[in-house]
């Protein structure tokens, strides 16, 4: 059957031609979409509305030969906040960069629709973004099976030390080394978190999608974890994401 | 297929135009093969004329051949408003609307996050400068009204305010000639924000 339907978030789009649109859709049951919306950009399209970015959507789709065909399409929820206030929109553009980077075309993940769906929610509704920003990282790096390994040493296997001093996390292995294994890396592309930051994030990783809000860590924990969860997503992206630098500057004049 | 060299770097360098695929490019070159060199000749000083004498007005930012541009030039334009927009071609088209008065500000682009273009790529810093001797009473945000258009008009109308001066967005709406129904529901609910007075 060459049409589909499905539901589907708007990642990014392009401008082709005179007036259609390449939009980039995350798409419930067939992964990372890319499809023609023709005519987008003629005022009154039927179409527009309902493919702006960050807009959760149904779609009925035409499957093409490179690219597909979006032939219908009816906003289910439009996330204005994420468009019409900035560090909201900063925000999920970065988170949107991401996915865009991470996943392949027509690549089916059954748990990542619904967690990046509930990853807007939070970045249009939570009162404290920076904290939303934090909750919304560890659920992609999840729903992409990125999380990182915290309780055992990459390197050596064993099982982290109980103490109070700093732990040391490698982004390149993808987790955290322990006392011995880190003195011997440090610098070599190592970086040190608390012992506080490294429990909250086990509790993030640990807690249901829907109860995370109720994790609330304090701002130098919270700063840590940022960090952490920006050098694993460089570091799985291969690259800087590009959004970042937006994001920090109205995250910084906002403040 | 092997072209001669020369064939080659013509395609190479059509390529590198905006909307144009490799396809595009080689039927562009067979195409400037087969017209008479006086043709030729033409479009390539046609495109070498304007790239020399084409430059931006040190006011309004606008593409102009002479210093400042003929609309900041004009006196019986409006000094005391101007209106922000993304590239020269959208001055055009409020030009043809015959209604706006005032002056203009073109910003070269627009806050893009996703290609990594940030506010410190247009010109801002320009428009800030023109805002310093107190004479513009009105900013009106005319960037296109999607997420990189919104965003390039939240962040300027940020740093405009603090200065004093009043600064405003175009209205959207149902565009006319169409229908209620017909509209998303992104539109209607800006349409229904933008209502005025009737009668
Ligand atoms: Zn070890
Ligand atoms: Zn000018």
């Amino acid at each position: 059957m060459p049409l589909y339907r499905t539901e589907g978030i708007c990642l990014r789009s392009y401008e082709l031609k005179e007036a259609d649109r390449i939009v980039v859709l995350l798409t419930r049951d067939q992964g990372k979409v890319r499809a023609v919306a023709k005519g987008v950009r003629r005022p009154g399209s039927r179409l527009a509305g309902s493919l702006l970015p960050f807009t959760h959507s149904r779609l009925l789709l035409h499957r093409g030969r490179e690219l597909d065909k979006v032939v219908q399409c009816e906003a289910v929820f439009g996330f204005r906040a994420l468009r019409e206030e900035l560090e909201r929109m900063a925000a999920a553009s970065y988170l949107a960069e991401l996915a865009d980077g991470f996943l392949g075309e027509k690549d089916p993940n059954a748990g990542l629709f619904p967690s990046f769906l509930a990853s807007l929610h939070l970045l249009a509704g939570h009162p404290d973004l920076r904290h939303a920003l934090v909750l919304v990282q560890g659920l992609l790096l999840a729903s992409l099976g990125y999380r990182p390994e915290l309780d055992i040493c990459v390197h050596c296997g064993a099982d982290l030390e109980e103490g109070r001093e700093a732990v040391v996390y490698h982004p390149g292995e993808g987790g955290v080394l322990c006392g011995r294994c880190g003195s011997e890396r440090k610098g070599r592309g190592t970086m040190t978190i608390s012992r506080g930051a490294w429990q909250t994030l086990r509790r993030l990783w640990a807690t249901d999608p829907g109860r995370l809000t109720m994790l609330r860590p304090g701002k130098a924990v919270r700063g840590e974890m940022e960090t952490l969860l920006r050098a694993t997503m460089i570091h799985r992206l291969e690259r800087r994401p590009k959004t970042l630098d937006f994001l920090d500057l109205v995250l910084r004049e906002s403040e | 297929m092997l072209y001669p060299k020369t064939i080659a770097r013509l395609i190479e360098e059509l390529c590198s135009l905006p909307g144009v695929g490799p396809k595009t490019a080689q039927r562009l070159a067979f195409h400037l093969l087969r017209e008479k060199p006086e043709r030729v000749e033409a479009l390539a000083a046609a495109m070498l004329e304007a790239k020399q004498r084409i430059f931006s007005c040190g006011v309004c930012q606008n593409l102009t051949d002479v210093e400042p541009c003929l609309l900041c030039a004009d006196p019986a334009r409006d000094r005391s408003s101007i209106l922000v927009v993304e590239e020269p071609k959208d001055v055009l088209a409020l030009e043809r609307t015959g209604e706006y008065r005032g002056s203009y500000h073109v910003l070269h682009g627009v806050i893009s996050p996703m290609d990594g273009i940030g506010p410190g790529a247009l010109r801002i810093g320009e428009l800030l400068e023109r805002l310093k001797d107190g004479g513009v009473k009105e900013v009106i945000l005319a960037t296109n009204p999607d997420v990189e258009g919104e965003a390039t008009a939240l962040y300027m109308a940020r740093l405009i305010r603090p200065l004093g001066v009043r600064t405003t967005r175009i209205a959207r709406g149902i565009p006319v000639g169409g229908d209620l129904d017909y509209a998303d529901e992104v539109t209607l609910a800006r349409a229904l924000e933008g209502r005025r007075e009737v009668g």
